[in-house]
This record gives structure tokens, C-alpha cells and sequence, in this order.
């Protein structure tokens, strides 16, 4: 069908290769890609480096930045890609804690295990929450969704539940030990799990995002009825989103669950929603390294705001926190990832001789070319 | 003009949609065959973009019949009747305006393709081959609008005649059997209409597109149309050829006024 079509004349000539893409940028003479690929392998070496450099608790801190990161990649990927607001997610949070600390406690299930199970119910629980979400849009989902986050504590006291759920005073569970052949230390190897976790979903959404159905969740987030209209099932994409997102947000309890070694209801209170919202918003939206961004913020915020209130007084710890937040959102407006990208595109330099400065010019030099190149 | 009357690619039969007291249209009938273009005329509020709303699935009529190539459309939800074929633009400008003009025209391929969820989160090799296909016929889409120079651009950043190209790209890489435009024209300068007027003749003679076409600007009806149907107060008062149609009573009337 191409091949005919460019070789048919009827139409005016046409240059240009598919993909061909917009003039490289560099910085210190290093392309913009190769940057990447460089910041990516140091970011991985960082990683496998840092729990030899640092304390445990330090490390034990990480494992729950890479926890929030994964928790908030899954509620970004909700609201941030797919446009669906949600402030239940510490709900999907303590299904996926709880799963895993049930499966674990009573069915004696290896706690590896437990996150692909925490996953598949996580994913259900928020596939049948996504029915009734479609019937909402806005400041309505928000408060469908803000029920699920008040109502999920009191269900997991809830007497009925309380042989299983522990009530409460919740469940306590064995932390998993690192096998002895790793000579690591039990933060180690749950840091290492953790984020080999959070390296796999980070690489699957990266790929969810990128393709046919990244691109139809996206024109459902920028217009629902032209998207249908573009042959995209809407409610089937929407609620696929919400159980995704959810199973996301599952795992990263799961996973909580193990590095804590205990869960309770009030752990996954309504705050715990807000913080992952944060989170998304402070790391950037629709940004999926923002997310690690996030995870750091929600972790390591209250605590400086902590610090920051003690000049003034003990209490004043949560106006410390919204003064911090309000000062980032007013100084990135587009999270810490669009400062990232503003920064860059600020340094950045186009790779070739710096012969273009008029924006007219791109058009022209980018045009209809000579037609030979379209032959190879 | 000779169109096969008996075998319509459309049929619509006495079509009605009220919203409250009002008739947004009020028992419209007409057919268009197969490769035809045909206008649909009328004043502000007639019901032309309702009637575009209710073929393409965003409404759902009251009553009346809506048949495409022999198969009842009508209550249908709008993905399903994009994927037996009718695509459409929009009066005001609906792009998606977080993306690229390639990936809009992208997505235009959507009910072309059928790639999973897993399939697209495990990079099966089956949907990045998909994917190449789906780049070729944007990227065939965009060559054939002169859309090349800007395709890796955020269509936000665009004058609103690259806007309206974009999107008629993206209903074209639909690869409709009915394209339905809504006022393209709207908008965009005058060298834009010759050029839209020779592209619209072009899409329906040499792809055998059939198009439907509501637009204000008269000129380009009756440059590019067979047909013109003509709508006031969700009521069809004409239906003819572009020349009779401009010369009935009815047709003046509702323009002019008489009161």
C-alpha cells in the first residue's frame, strides 16, 4: 500500500523518510539519546552499588522509595495517561498488603509469590471498581474513589473479616530472609527485590505507554467521544486502566507488606491516597521517571518538614509540609520531571553546526526533499 | 449524476432525536451511494452536526433507521460503527493536543489494529510489526497531506489550516468507507479552500471514498458535492443537485427568512 502510494504521482511530490525524526540535540557535544542511555546505566550501577554504601536504614529507605515509586507509576498511569482521577488508591495499597500478608500467614504461600497473586487481585478489585467509574467523570470519580479510601480501614476491622484480616491490630508477618548464598543482609535483599520489581513494571508500562494502546489511553485522557469515535472502546480501555493501575498500587503493597512485616488497617488510611497523589503531581504527570521523584518526595518530605517545623514548634510539622509542596508546585509547575526537561531543553544545543536560529527555516530544510531519499 | 439508488452505502430513514422540547431532527431520510459526495446544507441549529452525531455514534437517536452497507447502525456505540468504517472530523478543531501530528494520524489506524494490552506491554513481536504497519499508513496519510515537515510536532503548536489537515489525515488513516467532514472549511483562508476543495474531489474520485460533507461555505459545496441536502429545523427541505438546490423556494426561504 506505501510502496504504491509514493510512487504514484498524482499527488505533489513528497519527501521525508517515516520517523524521520527532529534534528538531534546535544549537550557538551553528547546527543540527547546517548545522554540517556549514559544516565540509565549509572542510574542502574547506582542502584546496585548504593545498599553497599549506605547504612540499612538507609537502605530500608530506599526500598520504600522504590515501593512509592511503583505505587505511584500505577496511580499515574491512571490519571496521569488515562485522565481518571483517583484518591482510593491506598485502598488497591492494602489489597495487595493484605493479600500478600494473608497468603502468607494463613496459606503459608512463599512471599514471592504473593505478588503476582497480590497483582491479580488487586487487578480484579480495581477492573470491577473501573464499572462503575465509567459512569463518572472529574470531581465525581474523585469522590467515588475518596469512599474506597475512607471505607477500606473500617472493611479490614471490620469483625466478620477479623480471622483473617487480624482486625485492628492487623497481621505480623515473618520478614523473608535473603538466602544464604547471596551473603546479603535481609534490607539488601529485600532493597534488591524491590527494585528489580519496580525496574519490571517501570519496563512494562514504559512499553504500555509507547505503542497502539498507549496512544488510544491517551486520546481517551485529551477526548473521550472523538476517541471513540476513533473506533477506541472507551469503557473497555478505561476500566482496563483502572485494574492495571490498581494492580500496580497492589504490588507495591504486596511488597510493603514484606519489607515492613506487618500491615494494618490504618497504614492505608485516606493520607496514604493523598501522598501518592502527591506524588504523581510533585514527580510529574504523565511522566513515568517522575515517579521515582514522587517516591522520594512522599518519603523524605515529612520528615524535612518535620525538621523545618522544629525551628518554630513541634506541631506545625503538616503546615511545614503544605509550605514545601506549595513552594514546589509554585516552582515546577510541571514536577520535578518538567524541570528536568526545561533544564535541558535550556542547555541543549542542536548537534550540527549551529546554522538554523530562525524557526521558518526547520520548515524549509525539513520539507519536501529530494525525492531520491525516499527510494532506500 | 447516476447513483445507484437501490444499493446505498447509507441509508438513513426518518431519523429522530429531540433533546427536551426540542427536535434536533425531526424525521430526516436520505441516502447516499456508494463513491458519491454529497453536502448537507442548512442554517445554524438545523441539525446538520446532531445528524453527524447520530450516524457516528455519539448520539443515539430516537428513532428512525440508520443502515450502512445493509447493517442497522443505528444505537450502536460509537468504536463499533468507527470500525464498520464511517469516520469523521469535527466542526471545532478535536485533536488530541498532547501528541504529535504522526501519533494523531496514529491513531487513526486504531480500529485497523488490534495489538493487546500484553501484547503491547511485553513487546510482542507480532505488535511491533503491527506497529510498523501502522507507522507506513500514517506516515502514507501524512505524505498525502503534505504533512511531513511538521509531522513530529505537538499539533498544538500548528495554524489551524495544518490543524484541520491533520485531522482529516487522521479520519482518512481510518481508511473509512463513509468519511464524514464537518465544516473543514471553517476557519482557514481562501488558498486553503482551493486546496481543500481539490484534495476533497481528490479523496472521493481517486480513493473511492464516499463523503459526507456539512460546510457554510458554499462555494466549496458546490464545487465538490453531486448532492445537496438540505436541513431546517432537523427537517430535510431539499435534496437535489447543487444547482436546484440553490435555486428552491424552501431552500431561500430558510436562509432569508420570510417573517
Amino acid at each position: 500500500m506505501t510502496r504504491q502510494a509514493r510512487t504514484d504521482k498524482s499527488f505533489p511530490a513528497a519527501g521525508g523518510q517515516p520517523a524521520a525524526a527532529p534534528e538531534e540535540l546535544a549537550i557538551l557535544g553528547i546527543g540527547l539519546p546517548a545522554w540517556n542511555r549514559l544516565l540509565l546505566v549509572a542510574g542502574l550501577v547506582a542502584l546496585v552499588v548504593l545498599p553497599f554504601l549506605v547504612e540499612g536504614f538507609t537502605t530500608f529507605q530506599m526500598t520504600q522509595v522504590a515501593i512509592y515509586a511503583i505505587a505511584i507509576l500505577g496511580l499515574n498511569l491512571l490519571t496521569g495517561y488515562n485522565g481518571q482521577f483517583s484518591l482510593g488508591h491506598s485502598a488497591f495499597f492494602a489489597v495487595g498488603a493484605y493479600t500478600a500478608a494473608i497468603a502468607m500467614n494463613h496459606f503459608g504461600l512463599p512471599y514471592l509469590l504473593t505478588l503476582p497473586l497480590a497483582a491479580v487481585i488487586s487487578f480484579l478489585v480495581g477492573f470491577a471498581f473501573g464499572f462503575p467509574a465509567l459512569r463518572l467523570e472529574g470531581l465525581y470519580l474523585a469522590l467515588a474513589t475518596f469512599m474506597l479510601a475512607i471505607a477500606a480501614p473500617q472493611l479490614l476491622k471490620f469483625s466478620l473479616f477479623e480471622p483473617l484480616t487480624g482486625g485492628a491490630q492487623g497481621l505480623v508477618l515473618m520478614r523473608p530472609e535473603a538466602p544464604a548464598f547471596t551473603g546479603l543482609d535481609d534490607d539488601q535483599w529485600l532493597y534488591f527485590i524491590s527494585v528489580i520489581v519496580m525496574l519490571a513494571l517501570f519496563w512494562l508500562s514504559g512499553n504500555l505507554i509507547r505503542y497502539r494502546i498507549g496512544r488510544a489511553i491517551m486520546a481517551i485522557r485529551d477526548n473521550p467521544l472523538v476517541a471513540s469515535a476513533l473506533g477506541i472502546n472507551t469503557p473497555l480501555y478505561k476500566t482496563v486502566m483502572f485494574g492495571i493501575s490498581a494492580a500496580y498500587t497492589g504490588v507495591a503493597g504486596a511488597l510493603s507488606a514484606m519489607v515492613v512485616g506487618f500491615v494494618a488497617p490504618d497504614s492505608f488510611n485516606f493520607l496514604l491516597s493523598v501522598a501518592l497523589l502527591v506524588g504523581v503531581v510533585v514527580g510529574g504527570i504523565a511522566s513515568m521517571r517522575g515517579a521515582i521523584f514522587g517516591g522520594f518526595f512522599i518519603l523524605y518530605i515529612p520528615t524535612v518538614a518535620e525538621s523545618f517545623a522544629d525551628v518554630f514548634s513541634k506541631g506545625l510539622s503538616w503546615a511545614a509540609y503544605g509550605v514545601l509542596l506549595l513552594a514546589v508546585i509554585y516552582v515546577m509547575p510541571s514536577g520535578i520531571s518538567g524541570l528536568i526537561d526545561a533544564v535541558i531543553r535550556r542547555i541543549a544545543q542542536p548537534k550540527q553546526a549551529p546554522r538554523r536560529t530562525d524557526p521558518a527555516a526547520d520548515v524549509a530544510t525539513a520539507g519536501p526533499g529530494p525525492s531520491n531519499r525516499e527510494k532506500k | 449524476m447516476t447513483v445507484a439508488t437501490t444499493d446505498p452505502l447509507l441509508r438513513v430513514t426518518d431519523l429522530r432525536i429531540r433533546f427536551g422540547g426540542i427536535k434536533a431532527l425531526d424525521g430526516v431520510s436520505f441516502d447516499v451511494g456508494r463513491g458519491e459526495t454529497v453536502g448537507v446544507i442548512g442554517p445554524n441549529g438545523s441539525g446538520k452536526t446532531t445528524l453527524f452525531n447520530c450516524l457516528s455514534g455519539i448520539y443515539s437517536a430516537d428513532e428512525g433507521g440508520i443502515v450502512l452497507d445493509g447493517a442497522a447502525i443505528r444505537g450502536m456505540p460509537a468504536h463499533e460503527i468507527a470500525a464498520r468504517g464511517i469516520s469523521r472530523t469535527f466542526q471545532n478543531l478535536a485533536l488530541f493536543p498532547t501528541m504529535t501530528v504522526l501519533d494523531n494520524v496514529k491513531v487513526g489506524c486504531h480500529s485497523h489494529s488490534s495489538s493487546s494490552f500484553v501484547a503491547n506491554a511485553l513487546r510482542f513481536p507480532s505488535m511491533l510489526r503491527e506497529e510498523a504497519e501502522i507507522r507506513d499508513r500514517a506516515w502514507h496519510w501524512i505524505e498525502r497531506l503534505g504533512l511531513e515537515p511538521v509531522a513530529h510536532q505537538l499539533v498544538t503548536d500548528l495554524p489551524m489550516g495544518t490543524q484541520k489537515k491533520t485531522e482529516l489525515a487522521r479520519a482518512l488513516a481510518a481508511e473509512p468507507r463513509l468519511l464524514m467532514l464537518d465544516e473543514p472549511a471553517g476557519g482557514i483562508s481562501h488558498e486553503e479552500i482551493d486546496e481543500l476543495e481539490e484534495l476533497i474531489r481528490r479523496i472521493g474520485q481517486e480513493f473511492g471514498v464516499t463523503i459526507l460533507l456539512v460546510e457554510h461555505h458554499v462555494a466549496l459545496v458546490m464545487g465538490v458535492c453531486a448532492r445537496v441536502v438540505v436541513l431546517n429545523f432537523g427537517q430535510k427541505i431539499a435534496d437535489d443537485s447543487p444547482g436546484r438546490v440553490q435555486s428552491d423556494t424552501a431552500v431561500i426561504r430558510a436562509y432569508l427568512g420570510t417573517d
